[in-house]
């Protein structure tokens, strides 16, 4: 997922090498040489501080001292980041899997453990890979119901799969570690005792749509409790003050993030989707770090420097392109066809979107619960349309592309009803049916082929 | 001049207030064939059930629609009755995920939305004595269902699956107290003894395969190509089942606690009226009567969107193990995450105990019943084979 496709590097990697290299504690300083000999495959210096935010928090999660959550996107970053522990998002790296060519094989694993192939891939790799015991053991999984339902279920299978193994025999120590929770506490929401030897799931029920007073109650006093129970479970200290550093830290990087999204709106754009696309990494688990500041600080100044310098020259800019939902993370030449041979810069994409307000560090539950409740891909579709056209019109796009990702019921599903929202506001919109994980599920050449198409339209 | 028809599409929603508001209430279970106007406002890989709503409102024409935020699917289909129906009434019931007092909590003041765009929509006053008679008219349906289906979990069963699904289809979508007038009669019929042995079966082919059926909306064809096939349904766990009537074995209070020993509410003789007087609730406000409903409907048996640490699993095989099942059908709709998900986690549990199970998908359509014949067909055989 993390700056070019992996086999960009040449590096040949087997699943068994993955498995075996990210548990060595040297694997940090060697992924670390690798992105600095490879420093040119990465346009922006911001988009290798990624990569390597994402090595050596995946390392973390392998070898770390802190308990390690996995997230779900969306799940409120700064709350857990500021209670200490060590952030793994499957979704993203099941990105990382395709990357590296993976993913089929993970998809294979989960598919013969019974996981319908009509499921999202960016699930059922992690599945797979979990099975694989290539990821890092969680000690705890919190999924927030939005924006999808695939998550909290992936983390309820995730569990049983952890509970059958320790009901099989030996504890395998996936991860390299076999830290269990303290204590021996019930799940936020279901009063249920879990047995302490497997982790305890955590979902952060996220109502649909409603942005009133009674929602924000509901969902801040959910995040009180999962502050509360996390602190007793792991021992954690229970100081709210950490959690507000986060939350500073997450207004921080937003500040950043706006002011770098503004330079996108300049024509020729000085940073495209293309560059920026796997800060999706950051917008899932980075907020509330100083990794996630830095990185879109570094990234203003590169766009600032950019624009400057150049002015604009030499760049071709036949159209102007606002891209929907993720990207096929496997090598390919989509985005690369896109931008060099039919010169359709994408301009924007709705991961880049930050679409909350500035939190407020002295109401933390309560800032957090607005900003889950505020996501405009979590309530009626006008919400969400509304917002694309808001963004067609501040980033000046001449056409949206909507990548309709196979298993994805959430973006999917409103894809028909936000072309025909646009089409009211003149803005035409072309739907690519694909996959971003699975490359089993696109058909690279009908896409190039539909996206010429298009682009002949708008140019 | 017809009632108002206003349809409803999740059992969490709790239908006594569109009954307490002079509506009838009427569960959407979509249309089996092949749908026309969905494919204009959602795409193909979307729940087929989803879809089928969407023609079946177009051809039905209800006067309101309550959707539940049930998954991604759902919240997809409010958005295309109200872009494509705009002279539709329709409403979306935040249904949370979780049951605890917070959720309760939440869930009550959905509820009292729900009051609150139904009477404004429909210009209408709910009254505490229409939301209390209505309580009681909903109680009185779902506690005959319950005795039908005790005659299904026999060791023998006394009704055949497809006809008692037709019993849980027709209550949930008749006038209800034409309702309770055919659902009397017909287990009157069956000349049912609560506690003793059935004087009057249904089947006559004692030893035949039992299965248990799970999983979201099942067509009823697909039950009766199980019985066909030589199998008998004695338990399920559908959408459209059981999940409509049964609650958790916990009796609520109006506080939301579980107090003991007060089951009066769901085993009373199923009387129409009856259910309150005994719970005690004959004097209580709107408002205690909306925690009520509120905290009744979380309590629920969970169906697979809740959130879950695995109890759902183990209460599911528990039911499994207690009627003797010799398999189990999991029929799923296509794309339906919530069911598709939890199938290799029931799989696991099953396959475990040494119970077999088969996993069916289907597009809610007649036409795919012939595909599943087949391998239902094999898969009783091979029950049956096993029985020996």
């Amino acid at each position: 997922m993390v700056g070019p496709p992996l086999d960009d590097f040449g590096l040949n990697l087997t699943k068994s090498v993955v498995r075996h290299a990210l548990r060595t504690r040297a694997v940090s300083a060697l992924g670390r040489s690798i992105l600095a000999m490879r420093r040119n495959a990465f346009s922006l210096r911001s988009t290798q501080a990624v990569a390597e935010f994402a090595l050596e928090e995946t390392v973390r999660a392998f070898n770390g001292k802190a308990p390690t959550a996995w997230t779900s996107a969306f799940a409120p970053s700064e709350l857990l980041r500021g209670m200490g522990l060590t952030l793994f998002s499957p979704e993203a790296a099941s990105a990382v899997l395709s990357a590296f060519g993976l993913a089929t094989q993970m998809l294979g694993v989960a598919e013969a453990h019974g996981h319908s192939r009509d499921t999202c891939t960016f699930h059922r790799a992690a599945m797979g890979a979990h099975i694989e015991g290539i990821f890092p053991r969680p000690d705890l999984l919190v999924a927030a119901s939005h924006l999808c339902d695939g998550a909290p279920r992936l983390f309820c299978s995730i569990r049983e799969v952890m509970a059958h193994r320790e009901e099989d025999g030996p504890h395998r120590k996936a991860g390299g570690k076999d830290r269990k929770a303290e204590g021996n506490g019930a799940d936020s929401g279901s009063p249920v005792d879990a047995p302490p030897s497997y982790p305890p799931f955590y979902l952060l029920d996220i109502p649909w749509g409603d942005t009133g007073r009674d929602a924000v109650r509901y969902v801040a006093s959910q995040l009180e409790s999962l502050f509360h129970d996390l602190a007793q479970r792991f021992r954690l200290p229970g100081d709210l003050e950490r959690v507000k550093e986060a939350i500073r830290l997450s207004n921080e990087a937003r500040k950043w993030a706006v002011a770098a999204n503004e330079l996108k709106r300049l024509s020729p754009c000085p940073v495209t989707a293309r560059e920026v696309a796997d800060y999706v990494y950051v917008l899932f688990i980075g907020f509330g770090s100083e990794e996630a500041v830095r990185i879109y600080r570094t990234l203003y100044e590169e766009a600032s420097a950019r624009a400057h310098r150049s002015g604009g020259q030499g760049v071709e800019e036949r159209c102007r392109i606002l891209w929907l939902h993720l990207r096929p993370f496997y090598a390919g030449r989509l985005w690369t066809y896109m931008e060099e041979t039919l010169g359709a810069r994408i301009v924007f994409d709705e991961f880049s979107n930050i679409y909350w307000d500035e939190l407020d560090p002295d109401k933390p539950f309560e800032s957090l619960a607005v900003k889950a409740l505020s996501h405009p891909g979590h309530g009626p579709i006008e919400r969400r349309a509304r917002t694309v056209l808001r963004l067609a019109e501040e980033y000046h796009v001449d056409g949206v592309i909507h990548f309709s990702h196979w298993g994805c019921r959430q973006s999917s599903g409103g894809a028909l009803m936000i072309k025909d929202y646009l089409k009211e506001h003149g803005v035409p919109m072309l739907i690519l049916d694909g996959d971003c994980i699975d490359r089993r599920n696109y058909a690279e050449g009908q896409a190039m082929t539909r996206l010429e198409g298009f682009v002949e339209m708008l140019a | 001049m017809r009632d108002k028809l206003v349809g409803w599409t999740c059992t969490y929603i709790p239908e006594e207030i569109i009954l307490a508001a002079g509506l009838r209430p009427v569960r959407l279970l979509g249309t089996q064939e092949p749908v026309r106007v969905a494919d204009y406002l959602v795409p193909s890989n979307l729940c087929p059930y989803v879809r089928s709503i969407i023609d079946q409102v177009s051809s039905v024409r209800p006067d309101g629609v309550f959707v539940a935020s049930s998954c991604n699917a759902a919240e997809h289909l409010i958005d295309a009755l109200r872009r494509q129906f705009s002279d539709i009434f329709c409403h979306l019931v935040q249904v949370p995920r979780i049951r605890d007092t917070g959720a309760i909590s939440y869930y009550e003041e959905q509820i009292r939305l729900m009051i609150r765009v139904i009477e404004d929509g429909f210009d209408v006053k709910i009254t505490p004595e229409a939301l209390k008679n209505a309580i009681s008219i909903v109680s009185c349906i779902k506690n005959l269902l319950h005795r039908a289906y005790d005659l299904l979990k026999r060791p023998e069963p006394a009704i055949t699956g497809g006809r008692y699904l037709r019993m849980v289809e027709m209550a949930m979508t008749a006038d209800k107290a034409q309702a309770a007038r055919e659902l009397k009669d017909t287990l009157g019929g069956l000349a049912v003894e609560p506690e003793g042995p059935a004087t009057a079966q249904e089947d006559p082919r004692p030893g035949r395969p039992r299965v248990f059926l799970v999983g979201s909306l099942c067509p009823i064809s697909v039950v009766d190509v199980i019985e066909e096939s030589g199998g008998v349904v004695v338990g399920e766990e559908l959408c459209a089942g059981s999940r409509y009537f049964l609650t958790d074995d916990l009796p609520l209070s109006v506080d939301g606690a579980w107090p003991s020993g007060d089951s009066a509410w769901f085993s009373g003789d199923g009387a129409c009226g009856q259910g309150l007087k005994a719970a005690g609730l004959g004097d209580i406000d709107i408002d205690d009567i909306i925690r009520y409903l509120a905290a009744r409907y979380l309590a629920k048996e969970p169906c697979a969107r809740m959130q879950d640490s695995g109890e759902r699993y183990s209460r599911l095989v528990e039911r499994i193990k207690a009627l003797n099942a010799d398999g189990v059908i999991f029929y799923v709709l296509k794309f339906c995450d919530m069911y598709l998900y939890e199938y290799p986690i029931l799989q696991g549990r099953l396959d475990r105990l040494g119970i077999p199970v088969i996993l069916l998908e289907g597009d809610y359509t007649a036409g795919g019943i012939e595909q599943a014949r087949t391998r239902i067909g094999a898969f009783i055989e091979m029950l049956d084979s096993r029985r020996i």
